[in-house]
Parts: structure tokens; C-alpha cells; sequence
């Protein structure tokens, strides 16, 4: 009848309310967030800091950043006992509860990113609109593109020089504005589970920072895989398209442009850095120092969780990615590879955190097992299972896909 | 003033408060005592007493309409036993809604352990409850005020607000806090404040036979309970977190997790 | 005004310093390349890669310049570009900033319409008082189960005074009878819990010395006639031994 009792074993001395109430969809909810502020940490090294080689890249992540940002509610919605009550946290903030800055964060966030795509694209929203109304016999898709192109101008229709470099200057205003939002954005994911005094291991003031750099981490490896992924994708299309007027050709496509992956792969490196760092220090204070909970924890970081967080965590999501990216003459198969592994590593990172926390009883002497549903038997099965965080995971893609014919990644001729 | 009498009025000020702010930390019950609202609620437990018959458990139960078969509840009894060789056990069989009516105890995932009883060096009952703590960790993580504490002091939750979210389970160091299985909002004890507005006893007070819960009121000096904490030697769980809680007990042993 | 927005022509030059500096840096740190390859857009046939490192080219160039010195440039051109408007066409730089603040608007007033009036920082101030005063009053009515061995008294007194001078007579009526609830109205009967597993509860007999229940008569269940009901040959109300 206890909903959390289907995926929750006891084991020795817990406390009867105890179960996993915090389960797959609070492990997914940080990491689609860290995923937004790293792809958007990428994007404004580009606009802010002007890294020229990063320019391509840049446009890609700003995009996928808003796509990622659109899904990264669905979690807490999967997650809520009352979803239909989610609006509640912006119409009686508790600002005392790390939880009510989702409301403001998200709001500011998302206003500073849709704005940044709007300067970005504003051009090609107005060149769209201008050229689908000189088009006569237009087809009802083609009216609704029309219609799109001319409500998303927002009537700004200027495209002299001047105007053109004010879209410049705001895009820098927003992409340096939006890096310490970006920041406070998965920094308040981590002060939700930093500030929980009940719970032995998390809390630590090193959290927020913990998972910032993580954040970044996963944001920069999600967007050099799919950049790598959709470039590579699009020449095999153009190989296969060959002669084809209206495609272009193979020669146009530049591909992945490896000095732009080589650099982003350093502030890749960099950041994994200063993430596994953080997190051994945390490790090493814990067993140092050695207070009442340490029993516990020791037996759950170096017995049952001993795989998830050393084996899984730590060597294959960072030890090897670190080693394969910084073998001399790189390249794309084992960048790939390297990239896959450093997102497995930032999830298993949550899913230490987040399950590992509720691994072990308020009691310090019982444990609980998380089992995670495999098979949705129900609705409630479905949306805290494996297929629940699956949708979650794939939506981006598919977010991304629709978001691409309104603000095209590829082919554009001109943008700031 | 000169530079040297006014720091060394700035030392004596900032000394001065920073031990009556120890002063009222250890003071703490008194501190309560002594502050004007009329009316605070408190709660007395006395492990010396508990047999573990778990009619409290029950009487909770159904009184606060918590489904009984459900493996959740807003009080339980704990039952410890410590051998002559150092070793402890602890359980909470069915969070006791049944009582204790078997030696063996429960180590979870179907194992029992069987400890002879010449072989015990201690043994009790501890009955848990919602501490309804003067600075509640679980009301200050709530998002959205569905939780809040009352003038008297106890903690309840607005079944129409609450989204769900479970922070204020997470955020609780007793484990007080867990989903409601029928409503799917947050529930936790509540001191049967729909009881005590009339004059009566909470459930699990009236329900107890050997008299281990009492209440009180902690502002009124008459009260039995409140002289009994104000007089002998009783103590909270985890102090160590900040959360100044409001059950007392009488004979919370080292052992009592 | 030109001082203040640091651009004047010392003030540039000190500013292209420390950008030369900061790329050196990233440069060192290999978080730049050491020859910095530019992509001009100038060209139509896909572009020519060129190095973009040296530092004398034009400053406004939107190729190439250092960062630090476009950036201020940009600056004073926005400002003397801003102020050169006057009303001649309308800033579209505002436009997303209309639109949050609309939304923001429509967000306060829904607050208005969806949020309960009194809902606000009540006795415990906000950290611990922030709620809808109501579900107070909503507590206060719910129904009243156990009604406690006077409601029963009243009308039971022969069973009252049984018990009463039995050693049963701590345990209340609605331990083993069940919650009174508005009886004799609702329910008519009520349900009496006559199971060998309540008895139990007390007289499985537990040796635990520092415990009052080692000080309850009690017997082993698995011994003592398993599986029948004790009230069989034991009456609760008298608490004595069969016969």
C-alpha cells in the first residue's frame, strides 16, 4: 500500500517511515539542470569571451541549452505526489526552503536564454519572415511557418548595421549575465541536498560547489558528443545526397571541426579536474575526521556502494575519460568514447548522491536497497522507473529536433 | 568616549550575549517556560514504564485515519536489547501496531534473530512520536507553506497545499515525517491536535495502560508533566541537531538510536 | 561620460593590456591555441582559416579584435548610438524585457485570484509560520474516534466497575472493543477485537529486566494452547484465571 515499498528494501534497524522517497526522477532532475548550465557555460565562452574557435559550437549549445532547459521541469512533475499543485512553489514561495528558488531561478534563467536566442536569431527570424511573405500560393504548413517567423520578430524588424551590433551587445550582456544564473541554477540543486542536516552524507558545504563543476562537466561533454554525433550524421547524409541540388554538399559541410573539439576537450579536462578533486577531498575530511555517522557511511561508500562510487563513478567516468582525452593525436572514435563516459560518471555522481543518502537508516545502524522499477506495471511504476527517466532523457533530443527548423543550428550564413 | 572605553564596552557587550545566549540554550525548557504565550504544548515519555503493548500505535491509527495495514505510522515503539557480551538489537515490528508478542526479533528481509534470555543484560521499550520541535528543520525546507507551526507549538500540515516534494521527510532527523498512502500529501504526528483543542487526550495517551505518554503544558507551572520536567532529570532525542524538540524522556539510554 | 565608461584612449590601451595578458594566459594554460585560427566570413566559398593573433588590426573589426578593447569599444558605440536616437526609431533591444515583465505582471496577478487571503505569516513569523490560517480551524474539526472509558461508563457501568476493580482496569474499553465514534448512534455495535494476538500483546512473557513487562504475568504463545483464543476460558474483565 506504501507507494516507496515497491522499490525499497529494509535491512536491520530503520526507522518505520523510512523508504526512498527521493528515487530515479531526483537522480534525473540535477542532471538535465547540470546539463543546461554547462551548455550554456559553453555557449557564453563564445559570446562572451569571444573564443573564436568556439563559435560553431556555441550557436549548437545556446540551442540545446533551451531544449534541455524546456525538459528539466518534467522530473519535479514525474516526481511531485500533487502535480497537478507544481505552481503552488511560485504562488506561495517559502523562501526559506532552497526548494521555492526553483520558481525565480528557472523563471530568470529561462527568460535570460530564450532572450540570448532571440538576438542570436533575430536576423534569421526576420530574413524567414520577409521571404515566406513575398512567397505567393503558400501551403497551410508554409502559413504557419509565416506565422511563427512573424510573432517570434517580435516586430523588430531592423536589420541595419547599428541594429544588428545592439543584437551583439545584448548577447553579451545576456551570456554574461546568464553564466552566474547558470551557476545559482544547479548551485541551489546542490544547497537542496548540502543544507539537509538529517542526512549524514549530504550534508556537507562543499555540495553546491560539487555539483557546479559537475554541472559544467556534463553540459560541455553533452554538447561536443551531439555536435559530433549530428555533424557526422549530416555528412553521411550528404554523401548519400550527392548531386542533389538542395542539400549541400559534402565539401560544404565542413564536419566536426577538430580544433574546436580539441579546445573545448581542455575546459573539459579542466572542470573533471576540479570536480573529482572536490569530491575526494569531501572523502577524505569524512574519514579524517571520522563523527558519529562515519560508521555508516564508511560501510556504505566502501561496501555496498563501493562499485557505484569508485569502480563506476570515479574510474570510469573520470579516471579513463581524463586518460583517453589527453592521449596525444586525438580522435573522434575516442573522444566519442571519452565524452560517453564523463556523462556516466556526472549520472552516477547523482546517483551516489541521491540514493546513496537514502542508503542508510536515520537510525545509523539499518539499511535501505533501492530496486528501481524496470518494467512499468503502472503509471506510477512508469514515471519513477527506468522508462520514466529514458522519456526524460530522450525529450531533449526530440525538443531539439523541433527547436533546429524554427532556429536552424547549421547553414546559417550570417549571426553574430 | 575614548577608543579604549568603548572597546572595551564593545568586548564586555558582545560577551555578555554571547553567554546569555548560552545561558538560554541550556536553559531551553525554562527559556519556554518563561516567554509570555499562555499555551505550549509538551510531551512526556517515560521508557522505564513502556511494557510494548503498541495499543498506542493503534489507537493512533485509527483515531488519525492512517490506513492500519499500511507500513507507516505517525508514532511507534522501538524495543532494544543489549546482551552481556556489548552486542545491541533493535526493531520496530510493524512499527508495533500489533505489540510485541514474539522474542524473536526482526532484522528485516524475513531474518529473526532469537537471543536467549539469560543472555540479556538490558532490555526496554522506547516509544517514538513527533517531536513537534521549537525550531522545526522540516517546516523550514517546505516550499510552498503547506507545514507551519501553530502558536501552541505543534506542527501541522495543510493537506490542501501540500505538492508532495517529500523535502520535509528528508529534512526530519527523527524520521517522524512519510506520505499519506491514501491522500499523497505529507503526514506526520500532530499531537492529536484536533483532541487536545477539546480537553482531551491525544489517542495514544489515553490508549497507553501503564501511563509511559503524558502531555502537557509547559507554560502552566501546575501541570504535572510540567513539573516533572522541570524538576527531575529527563532528556530529548538528538540534541546534537539543533532542533530543540519537545519531547521529553524519561530513561533514553546511550543505546537508543 | 567617455572617462567613465573607461574609454578613453589610455584607458583602452591599459585595457588591451590586460586582455593580451588574460589570452597569454589561456594560451599557457593550452585553453587557447598558441595561434589563434580565425574563419573570416567575408569569403563565399566556405572560408579562408587564417591566424587572427596579431594585435593590429582594426579595433572595431568584428573578425578579430581583442575582446577587451571590442568590448569597450562596443560600449561607447551603443551609448553614442543610444543617444543619438531621440525617438527616431524604436530601441528593439527592449523587447524580451517588455516580455518578461509582462509575464511577471500576468504571474502577480494570478497570485491574486489563486492564492488564499489568509494565507500570510501568522504567531511562528516566516520561517516557521508561513500558511493559510484556515487549516487550522480544518484540523480542529476533524472527527473524534476514541471517546475514552467515561463516554462508556455512562451507560456500561456494570462492566466499568468489573474492570474496574479487575487488573485489567488500566487498559481502556476501546483497546480491545474498538473506537467508540458517535455509538450507540454510529456504529450500533461495536466491533470487538477477540483475536489470541491482542492478548498477546501484553502476555507473551518477555524477561527483560530493566522493563515493566517482565512484571506482566505472561507465557510463551508457541507453548500455551497455540492457536486458540484466549477468551475461550479466560474472561478480560475479570482478569482472573479460568474457573
Amino acid at each position: 500500500m506504501v507507494l516507496e515499498e515497491i522499490w525499497t528494501t529494509k535491512e536491520l534497524f530503520v526507522y518505520p517511515n523510512e523508504y526512498i522517497y527521493w528515487s530515479i526522477q531526483i537522480v534525473m532532475y540535477p542532471f538535465m539542470t547540470g546539463l543546461v548550465a554547462g551548455a550554456f557555460v559553453l555557449s557564453s565562452l563564445y559570446h562572451l569571451f569571444g573564443i573564436k574557435p568556439l563559435k560553431e559550437i556555441a550557436r549548437f549549445s545556446l540551442v540545446f541549452s533551451f531544449a534541455l532547459l524546456m525538459v528539466a521541469p518534467l522530473p519535479l512533475l514525474f516526481h511531485l505526489m500533487q502535480p497537478a499543485r507544481n505552481f503552488y512553489v511560485v504562488l506561495t514561495p517559502h523562501f526559506t526552503s532552497a526548494i521555492a528558488a526553483f520558481g525565480v531561478v528557472l523563471f530568470i534563467y529561462a527568460s535570460i536564454v530564450a532572450s540570448e536566442l532571440w538576438f542570436l536569431y533575430r536576423q534569421h527570424l526576420v530574413e524567414s519572415s520577409l521571404r515566406l511573405k513575398n512567397q505567393l500560393n503558400l501551403s497551410l504548413a508554409g502559413k504557419i511557418q509565416l506565422w511563427t517567423y512573424t510573432i517570434l520578430t517580435l516586430g523588430a524588424s531592423d536589420l541595419s548595421e547599428r541594429a544588428l551590433r545592439l543584437d551583439e551587445k545584448a548577447i553579451k550582456i545576456l551570456a554574461g549575465a546568464g553564466v552566474p544564473v547558470a551557476c545559482f541554477l544547479h548551485g541551489y540543486a546542490g544547497f537542496i541536498f548540502g543544507s539537509v542536516k538529517a542526512n549524514a552524507l549530504w550534508m556537507t558545504p562543499l555540495m553546491p560547489v560539487i555539483f557546479i563543476m559537475s554541472a559544467v562537466v556534463s553540459g560541455v561533454a553533452l554538447c561536443m558528443l551531439t555536435y559530433i554525433v549530428t555533424m557526422e550524421i549530416r555528412r553521411v547524409i550528404a554523401r548519400r545526397k550527392r548531386g542533389s541540388v538542395l542539400y549541400p554538399t559534402v565539401e560544404q559541410i565542413r564536419g566536426v571541426e577538430m580544433h574546436e573539439m580539441r579546445i573545448t576537450a581542455r575546459y573539459l579536462i579542466f572542470f573533471l579536474i576540479f570536480s573529482i578533486s572536490l569530491e575526494l577531498l569531501d572523502l577524505v575530511f569524512r574519514g579524517y575526521t571520522a563523527v558519529k555517522s562515519w560508521d555508516i557511511l564508511r560501510n556504505v561508500i566502501y561496501g555496498k556502494d563501493f562499485v557505484n562510487i569508485f569502480v563506476l563513478q570515479y574510474i570510469l567516468g573520470n579516471l579513463v575519460p581524463f586518460i583517453l582525452l589527453l592521449i596525444p593525436r586525438i580522435t573522434i572514435p575516442r573522444t566519442l568514447l571519452a565524452l560517453i563516459l564523463v556523462l556516466f560518471g556526472v549520472f552516477m555522481m547523482r546517483w551516489n548522491v541521491v540514493i546513496g543518502g537514502q542508503s542508510f537508516s536515520l537510525t545509523f545502524a539499518g539499511y535501505m536497497h533501492y530496486h528501481l522499477p524496470l518494467i512499468p506495471q503502472d503509471w506510477e511504476t512508469f514515471k519513477e522507473g527506468l522508462f520514466g527517466a529514458l522519456f526524460i532523457g530522450v525529450m531533449p533530443f526530440v525538443l531539439f529536433w523541433a527547436l533546429n527548423k524554427i532556429f536552424p543550428v547549421f547553414d546559417l550564413q550570417r549571426s553574430p | 568616549m575614548d577608543r579604549r572605553s568603548f572597546l572595551k564596552a564593545a568586548l564586555r557587550g558582545s560577551a555578555a550575549l554571547i553567554l546569555a545566549e548560552g545561558i538560554g540554550d541550556i536553559l531551553r525548557p525554562a527559556s519556554i517556560h518563561a516567554s509570555p504565550k499562555p499555551l505550549r504544548w509538551v510531551f512526556l515519555v517515560d521508557t522505564y514504564k513502556c511494557i510494548g503493548c503498541g495499543f498506542c500505535v493503534k489507537a493512533c491509527k485509527i483515531e488519525n485515519e492512517v490506513p492500519f495495514e499500511a507500513n507507516v505510522s505517525r508514532t511507534w515503539v522501538e524495543r532494544y536489547i543489549l546482551t552481556k557480551d556489548g552486542a545491541v538489537f533493535a526493531d520496530t515490528p510493524q512499527e508495533a501496531r500489533n505489540g510485541f508478542t514474539s522474542r524473536l526479533i526482526d532484522l528485516g528481509e524475513g531474518r529473526v534473530k532469537d537471543i536467549p534470555q539469560e543472555k540479556i543484560d538490558k532490555a526496554f521499550f522506547v516509544p517514538k512520536l513527533c517531536n513537534q520541535c521549537e525550531k522545526p528543520p522540516c517546516v523550514q525546507v517546505c516550499p510552498v507553506g503547506a507545514t507551519y507551526k501553530t502558536a501552541e507549538g505543534v506542527t501541522l500540515v495543510d493537506r490542501k497545499w501540500c505538492i508532495g516534494c517529500g523535502y520535509c521527510i528528508m529534512a526530519c532527523p527523527y524520521g517522524m515525517r512519510f506520505f499519506h498512502p491514501l491522500l499523497h500529501v505529507a503526514e506526520k504526528c500532530t499531537f492529536c491536535y484536533h483532541r487536545i483543542q477539546k480537553e482531551l487526550k491525544p489517542a495514544c495517551v489515553q490508549a497507553c495502560p501503564a501511563g509511559a505518554r503524558r502531555i502537557g503544558n509547559i507554560k502552566d507551572p501546575q501541570d504535572p508533566v510540567t513539573q516533572i520536567i522541570m524538576t527531575q532529570r529527563v532528556s530529548i532525542h538528538k540534541p546534537e541537531y539543533g532542533t530543540n524538540p519537545q519531547v521529553y524522556f524519561i530513561g533514553l539510554s546511550e543505546e537508543v538510536r | 561620460m567617455a572617462s567613465l565608461l573607461g574609454t578613453s584612449p589610455k584607458a583602452i590601451r591599459s585595457f588591451e593590456q590586460v586582455g593580451t595578458t588574460f589570452r597569454r594566459i589561456l594560451k599557457t594554460a593550452a585553453l587557447l591555441p598558441a595561434a589563434e585560427v580565425c574563419i573570416s566570413e567575408d569569403s563565399a566559398s566556405g572560408g579562408n582559416i587564417r591566424d587572427c593573433s596579431s594585435e593590429g588590426e582594426d579595433p572595431v573589426s568584428h573578425v578579430h579584435p581583442s575582446w577587451k578593447l571590442r568590448f569597450f569599444h562596443g560600449r561607447l558605440e551603443t551609448f553614442n548610438s543610444l543617444s543619438s536616437l531621440k525617438g527616431s526609431r524604436s530601441m528593439h533591444v527592449f523587447r524580451p524585457v517588455y516580455i518578461v515583465f509582462a509575464l511577471v505582471g500576468l504571474i502577480l496577478v494570478a497570485r491574486t485570484i489563486l492564492v488564499p487571503a489568509d494565507f500570510g505569516i501568522q504567531e511562528s513569523g516566516y520561517m516557521y509560520g508561513w500558511y493559510r490560517k484556515a487549516n487550522e480551524k480544518e484540523w480542529k474539526d476533524f472527527a473524534l474516534k476514541y471517546r475514552g472509558k467515561e463516554y462508556c461508563a455512562d451507560c456500561h457501568a456494570e462492566q466499568d466497575q468489573q474492570i474496574g476493580s479487575s487488573r485489567h482496569q488500566a487498559i481502556e474499553c476501546e483497546n480491545c472493543h474498538g473506537p467508540g465514534r458517535e455509538h450507540p448512534s454510529d456504529p450500533p455495535k461495536l466491533d470487538l477485537d477477540r483475536t489470541r494476538e491482542l492478548c498477546l500483546r501484553c502476555h507473551t512473557f518477555l524477561a527483560y529486566p530493566t522493563s515493566k513487562r517482565s512484571e506482566i504475568k505472561g507465557l510463551d504463545p508457541d507453548r500455551h494452547n497455540p492457536g486458540a483464543e484466549c477468551v475461550a476460558c479466560h474472561d478480560p474483565h475479570r482478569a482472573a484465571k479460568p474457573g
